[in-house]
């Protein structure tokens, strides 16, 4: 494909996979929605879709490390999330107001997140085609 | 029409009391997007905390109804059917549930 | 270990119900069972599967699977046409039944 063409807008539209956000706001064992997000990305690994997750608000607590799921006798999702980029899904954002009100640092995150601030969150969301808030 | 442009459409299902999730669909929003309140989200049309955004506002029908609201709901706000929630959907780019 | 002793250890679509449970022996039994011989190729297959399972507490599929491979053998094998021809159904199934390991989830 010549490079020219791939500022015309209706070539991106066909030739481009609809890019997905997959929004996580819940932290770790609190509902089974974190779960389900996963369910979701790796099902359009598999139809090779192009997925990013956003992780808002108390999201960004599932990805603090050190968790230790057996205590509670819960499913360790850290593990599950950590598969992601065997499933090419390497694309992960938090806010930077939820990191700073949590104390969190990249160190203290499991997968490595791009860090935005909170008036950059909108503009992030509309370059997306479709949003999975759960 | 406020905006030519249809960009998010934002449902929000829950009830003002859940700061949290108003503020984080809030800080989502940008010129072109709309909001159509369901279930307990209609209660913002009542709130006095509730501070009208820009955004062009929706409210299901229904809902407020079922929820005893007809007469007291903000009149900057436009009362729609589940037809009209369904048009809404497919006219804009894409929806977001805040939920 | 015969046929009925490996069947009785699995679930109605033929995966191990107790993960604990595992073995070569159970792997041997239910390859036979399918009339299916495991080479080292395929050995190597069920232990990067296991080794996945251990790493991120799920079965992988198949794009994880071809990822794996890579990392551990090199680009030849961590292809999904080496895969393919290395197992008569689906590679990430087959492998995560003869290794002890719940059915895939998500795989095509």
């Amino acid at each position: 494909m010549q490079s020219s063409s791939l500022t015309e807008p209706s070539l991106l539209a066909t030739n481009m996979k609809k890019n997905i956000l997959l929004i996580v706001r819940n932290p770790p064992f609190a509902n089974s929605s974190n779960a389900e997000t996963l369910d979701i990305a790796f099902a359009c690994a598999a139809f090779d879709l192009p997925v990013s997750l956003l992780f808002l608000n108390d999201g960004i607590l599932q990805l603090a490390n050190n968790q230790q799921s057996n205590l509670l006798e819960k499913k360790d999702l850290t593990n599950n999330f950590r598969a992601l980029a065997m499933y090419d899904i390497e694309d992960y954002f938090v806010i930077a107001e939820d990191a700073q009100r949590y104390q969190l640092t990249q160190n203290d995150l499991i997968l490595n997140c791009k860090i935005i601030n909170k008036d950059k969150m909108a503009a992030l969301i509309r370059t997306f085609d479709t949003v999975i808030n759960l | 029409m406020k905006h030519s442009i249809f960009e998010t459409l934002h449902i929000i299902s829950k009830g003002p009391s859940d700061q949290q999730l108003y503020q984080n669909a809030f800080d989502s929003m940008l010129e072109g997007d709309a909001i159509v309140f369901t279930q307990a989200g209609v209660y913002s049309l009542l709130s006095k905390d509730f501070d009208f955004p820009e955004q062009l506002i929706y409210a299901l029908s229904i809902d407020v109804d079922a929820r005893g609201l007809s007469q007291k709901v903000d009149k900057r706000s436009t009362l729609i059917s589940d037809a009209q929630f369904v048009a809404l959907c497919c006219q804009y780019k894409k929806t977001i549930s805040w939920f | 270990m015969n046929k009925e002793q490996a069947f009785s250890l699995l679930d109605e679509e033929g995966y191990l119900l107790d993960l604990t449970l595992w073995s070569k022996e159970l792997a041997l039994a239910l390859a036979a069972a399918d009339q299916f011989e495991l080479s080292e190729n395929h050995w190597e297959v069920i232990d990067t599967i296991r080794e996945f399972y251990q790493e991120y507490q799920l079965s992988p599929a198949m794009r994880p699977l071809v990822k794996a491979m890579s990392i551990k053998y090199g680009p030849d094998k961590g292809r999904s046409i080496y895969l393919m021809k290395l197992f008569s159904q689906s590679p990430p199934k087959q492998a995560a039944r003869y290794a002890g390991l719940p059915k895939p989830l998500n795989c095509l």
